[in-house]
């Protein structure tokens, strides 16, 4: 991935389970200091998210690396940045500290 | 991840996608242009840049269609146009060559 050029990734999510499973998902980024550089332009992330018994969907990912990322020396070691999505079970009246975001 | 005990660090804040959440694609019609895309990346080592022509397809596929239950406001990224997106270069060489159907 060139900083700079939007790209896009995918996931894939099942739901293994007889019943439907409303998630709700948040990301990490590593290194951690990478982070800051990290856009998402779309994805299937903070809002939820609901899986039918047994069904399985590709969840994509649209972004860009900003291309202040090339400047920063403490950037340079970095080759490798690894975006992590966790699931969590939407439960009523429960929400993620979500920032500002409707 | 850092570990709360740190204090000279800042702590991770998520921030929300500009552009909003991607509403699935829960009939898989656009699977297609995914799996070409995939492809696309296994073949060229994983280089997102040689795979951007595919990857500008899947998206035009998602906007394209209507997800269900149909509502304009879930509509991916309503209206945008591919050149906001970075794929500025891709879609002047597009419409030089025929559309491939």
């Amino acid at each position: 991935v060139v900083p700079g050029e939007t790209a896009l990734a995918f996931y894939k999510a099942k739901n293994p389970t007889d019943k439907p499973i409303i998630g709700i998902s948040t990301y990490n980024v590593i290194p951690f200091e990478a982070g800051q550089y990290f856009n998402k332009i779309q994805c299937f992330c903070f809002e939820e998210q609901r899986l039918n018994p047994q069904e399985e969907v590709d969840m994509p990912v649209f972004f860009y690396i900003d291309p202040d990322f090339a400047e920063d020396p403490k950037m340079a070691k970095v080759d490798l940045i690894t975006l992590s999505y966790t699931f969590f079970e939407a439960k009523e009246g429960q929400k993620l500290p979500l920032p500002g975001y409707q | 991840m850092s570990t709360a005990m740190n204090f000279s660090t800042k702590s991770f804040t998520p921030r929300p996608p500009d552009k909003g959440a991607f509403p699935l694609d829960h009939f898989g019609e656009c699977s297609t242009f995914k799996e070409r895309f995939m492809e696309c990346l296994r073949h060229s080592g994983y280089e997102s840049a040689a795979c951007r022509q595919r990857a500008m397809a899947y998206l035009e596929c998602r906007m394209d269609r209507r997800v269900r239950p149909a509502t304009p406001a879930r509509q991916l990224m309503a209206n945008e146009p591919l050149e906001k997106l970075g794929f500025k270069d891709l879609i002047n060489e597009k419409s030089e060559e025929k559309p491939e159907k």
